[in-house]
């Protein structure tokens, strides 16, 4: 369908009394269900009544005032851009976002600094929903259990969907941040299209970065600071090697004799680059080691496999001495004895209370790790409260239920090694053998954990996506300070939820 | 594996890969079907358009084809590489090696004889 075709621009209405000056436009919404996969089917370019469901939504988001769309878009990008066009139609400015290659909008929704003091639609381009509430913010747009993707919320909300980004107040850590989102979300190298979306993505970052005053260059050995240049913590950089800015180096990457990276390379912590390796235009992405003499541009590297933008191809090397991970995690990192005793002291002081709370008995129940070898289920018992997978964050007294039904029984768990504090939602066995591929390499290395940002978030019922940004970001290694942020944050939500309870 | 080859002119074979892999697995009995026409031909042409992979093994026969070829001053020409063939070619450098062609008849342009 051409846009000469298409009906007449709507004008935009005069803007509501809450206003709601942005949108962010999910149009790639839900990447992993089957059945779109096997179809190749785009909701978002259904016909509705003689125009497509993303002209719809877009006529609702401006009827409610959004006069700016940042349109997220991944499959069928050209199409949705050829349709779309740059919403003069409408008396809006479109922006396109390509969704680099994962399977969260978390990157794209990172990139997006939002106007603290703005109102913000959220909107999903497979679904015309109308957010009717003036209240401030609501994730409104409820079908069962499944959150149509629609909602309503303020500036600093927004950010807080991100939780570093209120953070990101300099490129570094805008670096940071991209670097953390590949490391945890780009196991998953499909498509050319997401690949060109990513290196884009990258290519950005480093040109801002170069303009950026408060993004240091690093020094070299025996070198005065390099414009361009960013080398992080512990990594060695042969004296041979030669970088061509701007060319970004994470944390403990090892880059050896002859090898040329760069320009508009960023390489990611933990990598190898071997002798006379050439790498241009390209992101390696964490833990990948770069044989000998390997020559990789436009591309995006981790493992043994790459995806080439420019030849449309992502392919997996089957010689480790060409293209491979640098090392195999074989184990998982237990718990700390610190963190186990924290974890006691916390069952100690809380247990009145959470007696108090609790009002059914607590049953054991089987969770499971994955064997990080072979993936196989590793079940551990965990005792909780019958009913215990109501999440929390919906209805009064929800936080207070939550902490005393599932997370004081299971701090027994903790102390025992078998779960942390912080980490990937505990999950049985069978419900592991349901979740992709990707996903379940998180349970493989990562650490499973009573609590997680998915949680604070309210997200637990939410789409598979929300779920799975919770799980990826609780592999990180957060580190004491951000961990004892979520915690105190759950632990005012609790709290908060207490007078709630007493009243009813 | 197998190989279909074909006399274009005196000096002159085409081989063509009826396998979608050139991989460890194969890569002895293509050898030993590839290396009686290096030694015969002045001018070796292998069809690659039916493969989708190639290994290092792979790419060492293909090699070893091309270092028989270059030591009676032939040629080794190579055409029809699918995408995921010809970004491993471009991993290892070996497109800068071989003589690659897009289309048969690109390969066989300026043959004497063809």
């Amino acid at each position: 369908m051409s846009i000469a075709t298409l009906r007449p621009p709507v004008a935009a209405p005069a803007k509501p009394a809450v206003l709601a000056s942005s949108a962010i436009l999910f149009a790639c919404w839900n990447p992993q269900d089957p059945l779109q996969r096997a179809q190749q089917l785009a909701p978002a370019l259904l016909p509705l009544g003689g125009r497509r469901m993303i002209e719809r939504v877009i006529d609702t988001l401006v009827e409610d005032g959004c006069t700016r769309i940042d349109v997220v878009v991944r499959d069928h990008a050209d199409a949705i851009q050829s349709l779309l066009g740059d919403g003069t139609r409408w008396g809006c400015t479109l922006h396109f976002h390509f969704l680099p290659p994962t399977t969260t909008t978390l990157p794209t929704l990172m990139r997006l600094t939002p106007d603290l003091d703005a109102h913000y639609r959220i909107a999903s381009a497979d679904s015309v929903v109308r957010v009717t509430t003036t209240g401030d913010e609501e994730w409104a747009a409820w079908q069962g259990n499944d959150w149509l993707g629609w909602a309503r919320l303020s500036g600093r909300s927004f950010a807080r969907l991100t939780p570093c980004l209120l953070e990101r107040q300099s490129t570094v850590n805008g670096f940071w941040l991209l670097d953390r989102v590949n490391r945890v979300n780009g196991q998953v190298l499909g498509d050319a299209r997401s690949t060109r979306g990513t290196l884009d993505a990258m290519r950005q970052v480093l040109a801002n970065a170069q303009l950026d005053p408060s993004a240091p260059a690093s020094r070299l050995p025996g070198q005065s600071p390099a414009a361009g240049l960013w080398i992080g913590q512990g990594s060695e950089i042969h004296p041979t090697a030669r970088l061509i800015a701007p060319v970004w180096i994470g944390r403990h990457t090892l880059i050896r004799a002859h090898a040329t990276v760069g320009p508009d390379c960023m390489v990611s912590d933990g990598c190898v680059i071997d002798g006379n390796a050439t790498l241009r235009d390209s992101l390696i992405l964490p833990g990948t080691y770069i044989g000998q003499g390997i020559e990789l541009h436009d591309a995006v590297a981790e493992g043994a496999r790459f995806s080439r933008s420019d030849l449309q191809v992502a392919v997996t090397v089957s010689d480790g001495s060409l293209l491979d991970s640098v090392a195999g995690q074989t184990s998982r990192p237990a718990t700390p004895w610190l963190e186990r005793g924290l974890a006691g002291l916390l069952w100690l002081t809380t247990l009145p209370f959470a007696a108090a709370w609790r009002e059914c008995k607590t049953v054991r129940q089987e969770f499971a790790h994955l064997d990080p070898v072979d993936g196989s289920a590793l079940p551990f018992p965990v005792r909780m409260a019958d009913g215990s997978q109501q999440a929390p964050g919906h209805g009064p007294g929800s936080w207070r239920a939550h902490f005393s039904h599932v997370v004081h029984p299971a701090l027994p768990a903790v102390i025992r090694g078998d779960l942390r504090l912080l980490g990937l939602q505990p999950r049985s066995a069978a419900e592991l053998a349901t979740l992709p591929d990707y996903w379940r390499r998180l349970y493989q290395t990562g650490r499973t954990g009573l609590l997680n940002e998915a949680l604070l978030l309210g997200a637990e019922g939410a789409a598979g996506d929300m779920r799975f940004t919770g799980d990826a970001l609780a592999c990180e290694a957060h580190g004491w300070q951000p961990a004892l942020r979520l915690l105190g944050a759950y632990a005012r939500r609790v709290l908060q939820d207490y007078p709630t309870m007493t009243r009813l | 594996m197998k190989l279909s080859f074909s006399e274009l002119a005196a000096d002159t074979a085409i081989g063509s890969f009826a396998g979608d892999n050139l991989d460890s697995s194969n890569v002895k009995a293509f050898r030993e079907q590839a290396e009686p026409w290096a030694a015969r031909c002045q001018t070796l042409i292998l069809d690659l358009s039916a493969l989708n992979f190639v290994d290092s093994s792979g790419l060492g026969a293909l090699l070893s084809i091309l270092r028989v070829m270059n030591g009676k001053d032939g040629q080794l020409r190579l055409f029809g590489l699918s995408r995921p063939v010809r970004a491993l070619f471009e991993l290892v450098r070996m497109h800068r090696i071989f003589l690659i062609f897009n289309t048969r008849e690109e390969a066989l342009e300026d043959l004497p004889g063809v």
